[in-house]
């Protein structure tokens, strides 16, 4: 059987959605007409469609943001609203008519409701009274404000213009005049900075372009982040408060990125401005932003801080883009584009985005003073001011009067690189050398950083890493090397090692526990053990021959600590386990120098805490789980340790907390498979079935192949009364591993509730012969006998299940019931 | 005791029969108050599926809230499949009028349904329903009763005795695989 349509389209609408061609292909493994089908239905899914929505109130799903009520048509003190024209994380933009004093078109700005809060209200009040200080005409003017409904607004300037990189591209606009828009976006910031006002979010689409009487206009707008310089809101509190960075991380300068708390100064505005002007230079951004989406939030941090970019001719000489496309929007070759982009346009870029905001521009007017220096082919400020460099500008503004003296500084440039010649050969070779294999670095570096910080499914960021590292390789082998380069490298690949292997045992770690975790019998649960044994060998750890202070020694030490203390723990409960179903005996007595060995393993004091709770199963307030994480920023706190997190909670009995928590950690990781497994079962645990199968939907999108996954599902969806689908996920559970006693007995059960008693017998007869002591094969085969009307060979069946289970009475498994219900039935056949 | 309230008994009591009696009866109601109710609307009123279909429950059942959804459910179910026909029928009957044939009285005003005013559509829909029926019949009825009966999906999910979430889900399924079947229709 293959894996359905409606299971895939399920999964993929799961995923965010610049993952799910990956997951499709995956999915569908070359099946083209199965991938097209189900593209188009996750396509489908994407659209609007009037016809059929309209009928019915949709706006009462279980998961609809709040929806905005302040909409198209209504009217606001003496404004009508129009049409909407923008939306932000806590405001809309609206496109209004007003009537009085004049009619005009305006745009009005509101909070939406329900993010009404004292720091949004704040902020909000911050762009008003900013926008108010300013008249420029390259600034939107505000006219107005009020409050509707304890909701404050503001009305402005209708700026009707496109982002201004749109306007240059669209207009094919040559390089000169797109410097000459870009110096009036500078005095425009200038005006601001004059204010007290730093702007923050300068980006193409706060800076429009309009057309006045024919002619370009620039409007620089949405001071939305904005701030006075001297005051005191302070980013920290938006930031914790909203789990979200102001600003956007392309334009964002190193220290904003940063939150460090340092104060962010005009020249943070530069740095925006510089990268900006990249922009419209080249027509991509130093970090590109396809870049920055897909690595983490730490690491984009790390990246604005510390990636130096491309200068940008060499950005355009090694684009993705194509370069004479590049080259056609501004009506010039693309030698000449990289000509006139090379030398003084790259120092003022370059200038501007320097990490260190003491070397950037001191003010936005001096950098517009520059641009316009090299229109005017004057020399410019930035860059490095050799003889050589001024003289090739002067030599510019007076071509044709100097042949004769340029050839006598020919002959002397001649003279003078002969006799350097042989001590500069190695030189450059080295020099040659280094910069390849830093550049190499520099590239694999970024990969690497992308993969660690990708889901540990993202099977394509670690071939990318990987083509990275043999890059790297390769250029150490090329000849001789600058000592720090070649350190730097061997660093690297030191890196790359530790982080590769850490995945490998992530992705080994959670494949044991999907697999055998639910298990209910002593066979799997040695499996598991064995497993965890040879998981450990493997990573130099040897529970035969080392102590238990030696082995919490060896993983607190070790690259992978988190991980491997995660595999410790998981192993301690294992044996637990297997005690437990009567295998090796282990006690307290016996486990407490591991678990002691656990605790003094893992760095990480919150996860320790967190772990002797869960562990030692004591009872636990929920003001003891509160006050422990009074004051951690759970931002920080890596998702798998949130999970348990919220496990905590449901051990204290606050299930709507430990959903809370579980939801967080989801909206910062929705494709981390172990979160959403966790999340299902623990509402599994909490009746909500329903639910349940949604994130489990997930975690078969998130990977497929582990057959634990699609039992899990397959089992939540028959809770949920959905027994033909369950069915099929279980047959596909049952595909990637055919003889798996618990994933016979799960079909079993749903078979069994389909009241196809035949099947179930026959599926919970495989699975006993697989493991003879499992009750529950037992119990499903006494129950689809009684179903068949054979209650004198249930009986026996039954009685063995009693046996297998001694004193365990599991939930699910009424079993005396049964064999009550067999035994009547018996006796009403006899009469 | 009405009639309808007499059938949804014997529903509730596990009549197999009874089900199919309902049909017919809730048709020739909502039929009627759809015309009545347009003779007497005032202009610019819109008038939803939704409020017709509570409007026939509550004329046609007695104490109408004290009855379980359960049973409800029953009623609902036989109230979209009748919005179902007399859609179907209209949108035929329009494209017969396009066509210059039968001069039907056009009797009901576009407003209260969206498939009215796009007859087209609503056949294609209709066809796309009927092979969905043959594939998921639950997920189905999930469809009729939202998008004939007017319901939301928590009413939905309540006639239907599901969770709101699942129904959200099986309308997730249903809506993009009716979609694009009417979008082949139309390629």
């Amino acid at each position: 059987m293959n894996r359905s349509e409606e299971f895939i389209f399920a999964a993929a609408i799961e995923l965010p959605a610049d993952q799910r061609d990956r997951f499709l292909d995956d999915a569908c493994a070359g099946d083209e007409q199965l991938r097209e089908r189900v593209a188009a239905l996750v396509q489908a899914h994407e659209q609007p469609t009037q016809f059929l929505d309209l009928p019915s109130g949709s706006g009462d799903q279980e998961n609809t943001d709040a929806g905005i009520q302040v909409s198209a048509g209504a009217v606001i003190d003496h404004y009508k609203l129009l049409q909407k024209i923008g939306e932000g994380g806590f405001g809309v933009v609206y496109m209004a008519e007003q009537e009085q004093p004049v009619r005009r078109k305006v745009a009005l700005k509101i909070i939406k409701p329900g993010m009404d809060t004292r720091a949004v209200i704040a902020r909000f009040e911050a762009e008003r009274q900013a926008l108010a200080m300013m008249e420029h005409p390259n600034i939107a003017r505000v006219f107005d404000g009020g409050a509707t409904g304890g909701r404050p607004y503001f009305v402005m300037e209708l700026v009707r213009g496109v982002p201004i990189t749109d306007y240059c591209d669209k207009n094919s606009l040559p390089t000169r005049q797109r410097l000459e828009l870009f110096a009036s976006v500078c005095n425009a910031v200038q005006h601001a900075h004059q204010k007290g006002i730093i702007h923050r979010d300068i980006k193409p689409s706060n800076v429009m372009v309009t057309l006045h009487d024919g002619q370009p206009v620039v409007k620089v707008i949405d001071f939305g982040v904005a701030k006075a310089i001297h005051q005191r809101l302070t980013e920290r509190t938006m930031f914790t408060e909203y789990g979200q960075m102001i600003g956007t991380p392309q334009y964002m300068s190193p220290e904003q990125a940063e939150m460090s708390g340092l104060d962010v100064d005009t020249r943070s505005d530069i740095y925006s401005l510089g990268v900006l002007l990249y922009e419209l230079l080249t027509g991509s951004t130093p970090l590109e932003a396809r870049h920055l989406r897909t690595v983490g939030y730490a690491e984009m941090q790390r990246l604005i801080r510390e990636e130096e970019p491309p200068r940008p001719s060499h950005r355009l000489s090694t684009t993705d883009q194509d370069l004479t496309v590049i080259a056609k929007h501004r009506r010039v070759s693309p030698e000449r584009l990289h000509r006139e982009i090379k030398g003084d346009l790259d120092w003022i870029v370059m200038k501007a985005l320097e990490k260190d905001r003491s070397r950037r521009y001191e003010s936005a007017l001096t950098m517009a003073r520059d641009v316009e220096r090299s229109l005017n082919d004057e020399p410019v400020e930035a860059g490095p001011p050799t003889p050589g460099y001024r003289m090739k500008k002067w030599s510019r503004r007076n071509r044709g009067k100097l042949v004769a003296a340029t050839v006598l500084l020919v002959m002397a440039g001649i003279l003078g690189t002969w006799a350097l010649s042989s001590w500069t050969a190695r030189r450059v070779e080295i020099t040659n050398n280094s910069n390849r294999l830093s550049n190499r670095l520099e590239a694999a570096g970024m990969d690497l950083g992308r993969a660690i910080n990708a889901p540990v499914d993202d099977e394509a960021v670690w071939v990318a890493a990987a083509a990275g590292e043999q890059r790297v390789r390769d250029a150490m082998n090329q000849g001789p090397l600058l000592e720090e380069i070649h350190e730097r490298a061997i660093d690297f690949l030191t890196r790359f090692h530790e982080a590769r292997e850490d995945r490998n045992l992530a992705y080994r770690v959670e494949n044991i526990i999907i697999n055998r975790a639910t298990h209910d019998d002593l066979q799997s649960w040695e499996a598991m053990e064995r497993q965890f044994n040879q998981l450990f060998k493997d990573y130099g750890v040897d529970f035969a021959t080392r102590s238990p202070e030696e082995i919490a020694d060896t993983i607190r030490n070790h690259y992978s600590a988190l991980r491997l203390a995660d595999a410790l723990e998981l192993w301690i409960a294992t044996k637990g386990q297997v005690s437990g179903y009567g295998g090796a005996p282990a006690n307290e007595e016996t486990m407490q120098p591991w678990a002691d060995a656990l605790y003094a393993a893992d760095p990480d004091p919150l996860r320790t805490e967190i772990r002797k709770i869960i562990f030692e199963r004591r009872p636990v307030t929920c003001d003891e789980l509160e006050s422990m994480i009074t004051g951690v920023d759970l931002q920080q706190v890596e998702p798998r340790t949130l999970s348990w997190l919220a496990i905590t909670f449901m051990m204290a009995r606050d299930p709507e907390r430990s959903n809370e928590i579980h939801e967080y950690a989801l909206r910062y990781n929705p494709d981390d498979l172990m979160v959403n497994y966790d999340y299902a079962l623990a509402l599994g645990k909490q009746g909500r079935w329903d639910r349940a199968v949604r994130y489990l939907m997930r975690c078969t999108a998130v990977r497929p192949e582990v057959a634990g996954v699609w039992r899990t599902l397959g089992e939540a969806l028959r809770e949920n009364g959905e027994l033909v689908e369950s069915r099929k996920a279980i047959e596909y559970a049952l595909e990637l591993d055919p003889d798996h006693a618990p994933t016979l007995v799960a079909l079993a059960w749903t078979q069994l509730l389909e009241e196809n008693y035949a099947e179930a017998e026959a599926i919970a007869r495989k699975a006993k012969s697989i493991i003879p002591q499992d009750a529950e094969a037992h119990a499903l085969i006494g129950s689809a006998l009684m179903g068949q009307g054979k209650p004198d060979e249930a009986l026996p069946e039954l009685e063995k299940c009693a046996e297998l289970l001694g004193e365990r009475r599991p939930e699910h498994l009424p079993i005396e019931q049964w064999i009550d219900d067999c035994r009547q039935m018996l006796e009403s056949s006899d009469d | 005791m009405t009639e309808v309230t007499r059938i949804m008994q014997q529903i509730d009591a596990g009549d197999p029969q009874a089900t199919d009696q309902l049909l017919p009866l809730v048709y020739q109601e909502l039929k009627r108050l759809a015309a009545a109710k347009l003779r007497n609307e005032q202009a610019g009123q819109t008038l939803q599926a939704t409020e017709l279909v509570h409007e026939a429950w509550l004329r046609l059942v007695d104490n109408g809230d004290d009855f379980q959804w359960n049973s409800r459910g029953h009623f609902f179910g036989a109230a979209a499949q009748a919005m179902r026909r007399i859609l179907v029928d209209r949108a035929r009957s329009r494209k017969a009028l396009k066509r210059g044939g039968d001069r039907q009285r056009v009797e009901l005003d576009p407003a209260w349904h969206p498939g009215v005013e796009q007859p087209d559509k609503l056949l294609a829909m209709n066809e796309a329903l009927e092979r969905f029926e043959q594939i998921d019949p639950a997920k189905a009825e999930l469809v009729k009763l939202r998008f004939f009966a007017g319901l939301t999906n928590r009413q939905a999910a309540a006639a239907m005795n599901i969770s709101p979430a699942t129904a959200d889900r099986h309308w997730a399924w249903a809506r993009a695989w009716l979609q694009t079947e009417m979008q082949k229709g139309i390629d």
